[in-house]
């Protein structure tokens, strides 16, 4: 019922601020050991950028973060051949919400307004098969049997 | 062709109101008892909604639901006064195998970054993180001045680096060096070699070498 990362491809999510740092982490399958250790230096250089920012001072401990409103996301999928891609998610108690197609080439994408905070979903192709994210970093099991990709916002 | 894309984004309003349908007579009655235990009943019925979006027969969901309500019990020891996003966060890192008594030292973790840090300390554990190098990891992570920023970038950046074939003591290594060596370059800027300004942790002048005593 569900297809592995990479059968479909993404096109990308364009997120901005910490969706960025967390979302757009490279995602490599079957790396060899340079390309490995090359992935981990690249990594290593966002992840220790991000923190050299963020490690100015040290806030007290037990005092509360300011969190913003919500943020755009967007998400998309290029599903040649599909007659219809929804995405389903904890954001809208699964319920798959029909994404728009714009072009011929079977790109379908979604922007959704979403709180701060993680979030699971997946997509939906021509309302039978559930279809990971292939673009997302994190996943999470289910306990149905499916992945679903982690989006933290 | 980007304003052909452009006009075809469907903007949505992230709603709880999406989904609402009537939920299936013996899910809707093991959430009843549910109810009468305590735990959040919204992170249940999201769970079995799920479940039947995917297909799966309501009688097939009560083992699964059972047990995330019992990990939501215990989670509920773990923190007491908890709400339902960090009960439910975790819930879902006792899931992933992290353990009670690891969870409950994320209690010294501000408020306002406790669930970014359940959640990533669960990541790290599905991931094959020791608990220990899970949990050094994650409270240091906490400490940031954004600490919910630096516990999304772990979290990727320890799944990016496992996913490329990395084991992940040899990742929890390397995120340590990316702190402390970020944790370096925030002290130079605030203390640069040779000069001693500003202040110290405490409040107090940066004096290192007690000349002025």
């Amino acid at each position: 019922m569900s297809s592995e990362p990479g059968d479909y491809l993404l096109t990308h999510r364009a997120p901005d601020g910490v969706m960025d740092r967390a979302m757009r982490a490279p995602v490599a399958r079957s790396a060899g050991p340079t390309r490995a250790l090359a992935l981990a230096a690249v990594v290593l250089m966002v992840l220790g950028g991000a923190l050299g920012w963020s490690l100015h001072g040290w806030m007290p401990s037990n005092d509360a973060v300011t969190l913003a409103s919500d943020v755009p996301v967007r998400l998309a999928l290029k599903a040649p051949g599909a007659d219809s891609v929804s995405v389903a998610g904890t954001f809208n108690e699964w319920s798959p919400v029909a994404m728009a197609t714009a072009s011929e080439d079977g790109l379908f994408q979604i922007v959704l307004m979403l709180p701060q905070g993680r979030h699971e979903y997946l997509f939906l192709v021509d309302g039978v098969e559930w279809v990971v994210d292939p673009q997302a970093t994190l996943l999470s099991d289910d306990d149905f049997g499916v992945s679903n990709a982690i989006l933290d916002v | 062709m980007k304003m052909h894309l452009t006009a075809a984004f469907v903007i949505l309003m992230a709603s709880s109101a999406y989904g609402g349908e009537p939920l299936p007579a013996e899910v809707a009655s093991f959430l009843d008892s549910v109810s009468e235990r305590g735990v959040p009943i919204d992170v249940v019925e999201l769970k079995a909604r799920e479940g039947l979006a995917k297909g799966v027969a309501p009688q097939q969901l009560r083992p699964i639901l059972e047990r995330l309500v019992e990990h939501l019990e215990v989670a509920q020891d773990v923190h007491e006064d908890a709400d339902a996003a960090l009960l439910s966060a975790t819930a879902s890192a006792l899931r992933s195998g992290a353990s009670a008594s690891t969870l409950r030292r994320l209690g010294e973790v501000q408020a306002g970054a406790r669930v970014r840090a359940t959640e990533t300390l669960g990541d790290l554990v599905r991931m094959n993180f020791s608990e220990r190098d899970a949990l050094r990891l994650t409270l240091q992570a906490a400490q940031a001045t954004d600490p919910n920023a630096a516990l999304i970038g772990i979290s990727g950046a320890a799944a990016s680096l496992v996913r490329s074939g990395l084991p992940s003591s040899t990742v929890a290594k390397q995120i340590d060096f990316a702190m402390d060596s970020a944790g370096q370059m925030d002290d130079d800027v605030r203390a640069p070699k040779g000069k001693a300004y500003g202040h110290d942790r405490d409040g107090g002048p940066a004096d290192p070498k007690g000349k002025d005593k």
